[in-house]
């Protein structure tokens, strides 16, 4: 009877070592890597781009976020930025445009394996360099930048693989095989994950809030008239409402972490993380942070349906993997 | 901001009239939450008060023999402490940054930052009539200065005209 618990025990082990190993590094097509680095990379250019505007303000030496308050607020040694030791003015505008430069060649696919590593230092300079003026979309940027350089993205639907066609004489819709990789495996999961930590956390966060519990905290969302882009003010006269949607919202972040992972009740929290998302990118004017929340869940895509989806535009590829 | 002709201009951040496009106000938007963070501190006279309360718990925890309570709750009072000066530092760090820029940006004389605070209408104000934007529904006060004055009045209120 020992011997059969310990037997038992054993295969228990094994099989949660073989699920832990298939998790994270079964080889998968890089497919839905290489378009969430289209879509994130094309963030990350529009997100420094607009730098360009706020270059004085925000990043030079003279900024008002002075380095000595970014130093003492972040409180440690650790929040590294190159923008600290670049002096304002014309060596300032030369180190942002040669960042630009790596963004859009990591955006479009160009030596990704490099630019996706030098995109990656650079999102963490940016945001280490201007703490007080950050938000979600920033944490977004930098956890997708830093697992987009881990894995394959430049697989597809970029300059390498055109590159790469040329270079092999394969022509634009000859077979051109991609290997499936446990490195995009492992890049997806992490940002699932990480998907997944943002949500948990906001979720269990709004519960400290009594609002949450009431259903009012919608509200505060459509009163705030320094967000608010669409004017949602007549609600106040339907409480019910604000209540269901304020209800939805803690619920559905809250469950997302569990509900995520399985077959039957993925499409329906991914798909509802869409409207969910648009609402606060066009009613709350958090354009660019509503989208790329919509580009990190696309990690829950499968690849699969990456190539019908954009096959179906004539986007893709006739190449599968190997 | 006062010219050197005597001419005075008002600027706010965040403006959607200033800051375009939405990502780059909504940048200011961020750095005037912070400043609203950092300056809703307690006063210096308040924080006082609680500092000596405290000190107080930690007296009658001694007096009734529970040394390693006392203990405890020194060092929390000390680690709050340290805290509260860290946001005084960092509040006009922020405030002293800001008002330099802009200072010069604008090549003014002097200049006045105010943080404004703007409660958000219940839904019941709403269907009142109450509007959103009411000028009533701005509460500004004067958090900073340049150049620097000894005393600063934190404790005002006033209204803010459009």
């Amino acid at each position: 009877m020992i011997s059969a618990a310990w037997a038992a025990a054993r295969q228990w082990f094994v099989d949660a070592w073989r699920g832990w190993e298939e998790f994270w590094f079964k080889p998968s097509d890089p497919a839905t890597l290489s378009l969430i680095r289209v879509l994130a990379g094309a963030m990350l250019v529009y997100t420094h781009l607009l730098w360009t505007i706020g270059l004085d303000r925000f990043l030079s030496a003279d900024s008002m976020l002075s380095v000595d308050f970014v130093r003492h607020y972040h409180g440690t040694s650790w929040a590294w930025s190159y923008l600290y030791y670049v002096p304002a003015g014309v060596p300032l505008w030369i180190v942002h445009g040669l960042g630009l430069l790596v963004l859009i060649a990591f955006w479009v696919g160009f030596k990704t394996r490099v630019t996706g590593i030098l995109a990656a230092l650079i999102t963490i300079a940016y945001v280490n360099r201007v703490p007080a003026a950050l938000f979600g979309l920033d944490q977004i940027n930098s956890f997708l930048a830093m697992y987009l350089a881990v894995g394959p993205s430049g697989a597809y639907y970029s300059v390498d693989r055109w590159l790469e066609r040329r270079r092999t004489g394969i022509g634009k819709r000859g077979p051109l095989p991609v290997s499936a990789t446990p490195g995009a495996t492992v890049s997806i999961r992490l940002i699932q994950l990480h998907m997944c930590l943002v949500y948990l956390f906001a979720g269990v966060g709004k519960l400290q809030g009594e609002s949450w519990w009431n259903g009012e905290a919608f509200w505060g969302a459509v009163a705030n008239r320094e967000y608010q882009t669409l004017d949602l003010t007549w609600l106040a006269s339907y409480p019910f409402i604000i209540a269901a949607l304020t209800h939805i919202t803690v619920f559905w972040e809250v469950s997302y972490s569990a509900l995520v992972w399985f077959r039957l009740t993925r499409p329906f929290i991914v798909v509802v993380s869409i409207p969910l998302h648009l609402g606060i990118a066009f009613g709350m004017g958090m354009i660019t942070f509503g989208l790329i929340m919509i580009v990190g869940n696309m990690a829950f895509l499968a690849p699969s349906v990456v190539h019908s989806i954009l096959g179906r535009f004539g986007l893709d590829e006739p190449a599968r993997e190997t | 901001m006062t010219h050197a002709d005597g001419r005075v201009e008002s600027h706010r951040f965040p403006s959607t009239d200033e800051q375009w496009p939405r990502l780059y106000y909504h940048r200011h938007f961020m750095v005037a939450e912070r400043v609203n963070q950092l300056v809703s501190l307690p006063a210096a006279e308040e924080w006082a008060v609680e500092l000596r309360d405290r000190r107080a718990l930690v007296d009658e925890l001694m007096r009734a023999g529970h040394g390693e309570l006392a203990k405890e709750a020194e060092q929390q009072i000390e680690a709050s402490r340290a805290g509260y000066e860290e946001q005084l530092m960092l509040r006009d760090e922020l405030l002293h940054g800001i008002a330099e820029y802009f200072l010069r940006y604008h090549d003014a004389q002097s200049i006045k930052v105010y943080s404004v605070r703007h409660p958000l209408p219940s839904p019941l104000d709403v269907r009142a009539g109450a509007e959103l934007d009411d000028p009533a529904s701005y509460l500004e006060r004067l958090v900073y200065q340049l150049p620097e004055v000894q005393e600063l009045p934190l404790e005002s209120l006033e209204e803010i005209t459009p």
